[in-house]
């Protein structure tokens, strides 16, 4: 999470962000802000259900049509939310670049690669001729290491494996130019191997001042992509701070139960958090994870506001109970 | 190779269309009674003599071979009723009517029903989805042979202003009643379909993609929407083209309109085995095309499957 | 009382059509076939009490759009049962053998099903004459290929099932399995596809009878009603407007009813 002082320069801030859906009780993402730099990345871990993706979707107004979306999204003095559809477009594709889960699915399956490589050029660049797009489509492809990127822009989706068509993903993404990256699960899809470029080509786009904001059900992908990391559950973000800080030295309960819920070859026991997702309520305004906690008493029944502790936020009411 | 496939799929619908006319040709047969049975018994002498002169003295099975053999070279024989025509001669005729019609109705059908079903896909709720599909289903349950007597009441006898039947050439104003009672159900039924099939595919994850990419919407719909979204609305255009078929056996006959389905019938109750027969498997001919082109249309738009035909 | 109220209007409209086509025949004194001499093509009117006129031959056209109609529920009834025994039964057995004996009887139904299924009905009602058994069996010999289709989907999704796979192993006879395991699953969906095959019938007994290979007068039914009425439209509109507005009453409400039916218990999609 970014700091007071680079609030500044950031890149997109987001306020107060909440995403209702008509029937439900609870918002899916229930009053989020999120502040990322330019360069930096921000990785945002939960459990499926945490409202992680619909906060992703939510930034570039992809929220589906029965989705109720209020706050900001600012974009030095835009407020993106508030843009008519046309203006959007603008910033789709060109200022913000967005790479969904399961790329077999999320790529056209009757389009070649190199057409729907091109038609984000078409869409942003009308002036390019047809041989300068086919270039870039090129140079793109080279960027992300994909073998044979020549002989891929004839190729179509059925004929990659998921970790090439992840980056044709990225690049896509990457082939407007974006200042910013919105990555759902980009690896939830992925075999282990495969996972492990894709992360590494995420680390080499971000050396290049490109901002990352990674959503994903997997620490050690934030582990590895470092920088600022938001731990989200029940639609708000409990945990927020310096990746290396909240991995070290994790404060919320939720924080520590996800951790220790790892299963690595130094754990003796494999935590289990009780899994009730329901049983999440925001709409009393009291902690998120209060019924499945260990050490919830009647306070948390109040609004947590979110309290510093270091350079991490916390919103629970007693972050030091419970610390073994 | 494109070729090769065309040919190979069209190599499999001929069993299919042996078939057809070896069920029909048995079923005429087993008919009781002749064409030649009439209200005053002929002379048995004279019975005898037609008979022998069409081949009817034969056994079926000869018949039968004769009858293959014959098609094969592109004759359906003489007509039993109309001793003056081939059954050929009666097709040419009846076919260029017929499938002018077929034709006019299915270019009306598709022109109509599918913009009226993307755009309800598009603004599902919308004042203009909700009239659309209470249209659809009144459609839906308003045969040919309401429609078309109530609109030639409607048009051509109150408001007069266009015929109630007849058939001159190059007279559009002919054509407008039964092809419009001809297209209303399928109209009808190829809006539903493209509705459903739209609002299916605008749910699909590549469709979100083509938003994030910041493309307009006219392009996410054109592009990314309607190519998957209408691969299930081509298979299903031969069964519409078999139902426009049948449509057109009403309509005919209700328009006095010179095609193939208007003494169909008829002939099927005197006995006309040859008419009959050759008629039906024009017609079965015209469906089992057509489904061949959706086919080889359908393999064209999927690159999978193009793809496993190039290797 | 409160699971009635939440049934739709289409059923209770239907359930009305039904009984006035039952009942509503004795509340006039004409016959369906006696003549009127005095009356011939008379239109709609209270005194004479030939309330929805009378045909060309002064037969008064209430009764016989009332007793039309209830020949034509009651065929689509009739070959709808017919059509649904036959499809379960030929779809369970595809269904459950599976295998070459499951592709090629579903491919039988693919090739009829691409066929211009009505001129086979022309051909049959010709073969065996025109009579009401005939009629039935044509109507049947279309309704049986969806039932089928669903039937045999249904059983091999259940056959995939580990309740049946359990029942196997349990080395229950094949019959035992499909009585108590198959058929009881299957007839859900069978019944709601029912609904909707019911006004395909009624729509195809009155095209037949329009073409004049069903119903044969003097008895009535909607087709031969129409037919009849499409003839004198000129100078008799009343006698096309009247059947007209019957059939397609009755074909709108049962679609509904079908439609709502689908939705209700959510089976097959679109």
């Amino acid at each position: 999470m970014a700091s007071e002082d680079d609030t500044q320069e950031s890149v997109v801030r987001v306020d107060n962000l909440r995403v209702a859906f008509g029937g439900a009780r609870s918002a899916a993402v229930g009053g989020v802000d999120v502040c990322l730099a330019p360069g930096r990345a921000l990785t945002i871990v939960g459990e499926s259900g945490a409202g992680k993706s619909q906060l992703a979707l939510a930034i570039a107004r992809l929220s589906p049509p029965e989705a109720t979306v209020t706050g900001r999204v600012w974009w030095g003095a835009t407020d993106l939310l508030a843009l008519p559809p046309q203006a959007l477009r603008a910033w789709r594709g060109a200022r913000i670049g967005m790479v969904f889960q399961d790329p077999s699915v999320a790529l056209a399956p009757h389009l070649s690669i190199g057409r729907q490589l091109s038609e984000v050029l078409e869409a942003h660049a009308p002036k390019m001729t047809r041989a300068e797009v086919m270039e870039q489509a090129l140079a793109c492809l080279r960027d992300v290491q994909l073998s044979e990127p020549a002989r891929r822009l004839a190729q179509y989706p059925h004929e990659l494996s998921g970790g090439m068509l992840q980056r044709v993903m990225i690049a896509m993404a990457l082939i407007g130019k974006p200042q910013l990256l919105i990555l759902d699960e980009p690896t939830s899809a992925l075999d282990a191997s495969a996972r492990q470029e894709i992360v590494s080509l995420l680390d080499r786009l971000r050396a290049r001042g490109i901002s990352l904001l990674c959503i994903t059900h997997d620490v050690g992908v934030a582990a590895h992509l470092g920088d600022d990391l938001a731990v989200m559950l029940g639609g708000q973000l409990v945990e927020t701070g310096p990746t290396a800080a909240i991995l070290s030295d994790p404060k919320h309960p939720y924080t520590r139960a996800l951790l220790a819920s790892r299963i690595t070859l130094q754990t003796p026991r494999v935590g289990v958090i009780p899994t009730l997702r329901e049983a999440a309520p925001v709409q009393g305004g009291g902690c998120v994870f209060a019924s499945r906690c260990d050490w919830a008493s009647s306070v948390c029944q109040t609004p947590v506001p979110p309290h510093s502790l270091g350079q991490v936020q916390v919103r629970c009411h007693q972050p030091w109970l419970g610390k073994s | 190779m494109w070729l090769k496939y065309a040919l190979h799929r069209l190599f499999w619908l001929l069993p299919t269309l042996v078939a057809v006319v070896t069920v029909a040709f048995f079923m005429v047969r087993v008919a009781p009674g002749g064409p030649f049975d009439q209200e005053r018994a002929l002379p048995t002498v004279v019975k005898a003599n037609l008979d022998r002169a069409y081949g009817l003295d034969q056994p079926v099975a000869v018949q039968y071979a004769r009858y293959l053999w014959a098609l094969a070279h592109g004759d359906l024989g003489p007509s039993l009723s109309d001793r003056d025509f081939t059954v050929n001669q009666l097709l040419a005729i009846g076919l260029p009517v017929s499938l002018a019609l077929g034709g006019l109705a299915l270019a009306f059908t598709l022109l109509l029903g599918v913009p009226v079903g993307v755009c309800s896909a598009l603004w599902p709720g919308r004042p203009f989805d909700r009239v659309a599909g209470k249209v659809a289903l009144l459609a839906i349950a308003l045969p040919t042979y309401v429609v078309a007597p109530l609109l030639a009441l409607f048009f051509g006898v109150y408001l007069r202003w266009l015929p109630v039947g007849g058939w001159e050439r190059g007279r559009w104003s002919d054509v407008i009643l039964p092809v419009t009672a001809l297209a209303l159900p399928s109209i009808a039924a190829v809006t539903r379909l493209v509705r459903a099939s739209v609002s299916e595919a605008l749910r699909l994850p590549h469709v979100r993609t083509a938003h994030a990419k910041g493309l307009t919407p006219f392009t996410v719909v054109w592009r990314h929407v309607l190519p998957p979204a209408l691969v299930p609305v081509l298979s299903a255009l031969g069964p519409t083209a078999a139902a426009l078929l049948t449509g057109s056996l009403v309509v005919e006959t209700l328009f006095g309109l010179p095609g193939m389905g208007r003494f169909l019938v008829q002939g099927a109750l005197n006995r006309d085995y040859t008419l009959v027969l050759g008629k039906v498997i024009v017609y079965a001919a015209l469906v089992i095309v057509l489904n061949w082109l959706m086919d080889l249309l359908q393999v064209a738009l999927d690159p999978k499957l193009r793809q496993a035909l190039r290797r | 009382m409160s699971a009635l109220a939440r049934w739709p209007a289409a059923l209770w409209i239907l359930l009305l059509v039904c009984l006035w086509a039952l009942l509503g025949p004795w509340l006039s004194h004409w016959a369906p076939q006696t003549l009127d001499w005095s009356h011939l093509a008379a239109p709609p009117q209270v005194g004479q009490g030939h309330w929805f006129g009378t045909d060309r031959l002064g037969r008064d056209l209430y009764v016989r759009t009332l007793t039309g109609t209830r020949v034509s529920l009651g065929i689509a009834l009739v070959a709808g049962v017919l059509s649904v025994a036959f499809g379960t039964a030929y779809g369970v057995l595809a269904g459950f053998c599976g295998g070459r004996m499951d592709a090629w009887m579903m491919r039988l139904v693919d090739v009829v099903y691409a066929l211009p299924y009505v001129f086979f009905v022309i051909l049959l009602t010709v073969v065996a004459g025109r009579s009401a058994v005939m009629l039935f069996i044509a109507m049947a010999a279309i309704g049986w290929l969806t039932v089928a289709q669903i039937v045999r989907a249904e059983t091999r999704r259940l056959c995939q099932q580990p309740f049946i796979e359990a029942a196997r192993v349990l080395g229950l006879p094949a019959h035992t399995l499909l009585g108590r395991h198959v058929l009881p699953n299957v007839i859900a969906p069978v019944l709601v596809y029912a609904t909707l095959l019911i006004p395909q019938l009624i729509l195809l007994e009155s095209f037949l009878s329009f073409l004049g290979l069903g119903i044969q007068e003097p008895a009535a039914s909607l087709g031969n009603l129409l037919s009849q009425g499409a003839q004198e439209m000129e100078y008799a509109p009343w006698m096309l407007l009247i059947p007209s507005a019957m059939l397609v009453t009755i074909v709108l409400v049962l679609t509904a009813l079908g439609e709502w039916c689908r939705t209700r218990w959510s089976l097959y999609g679109e």
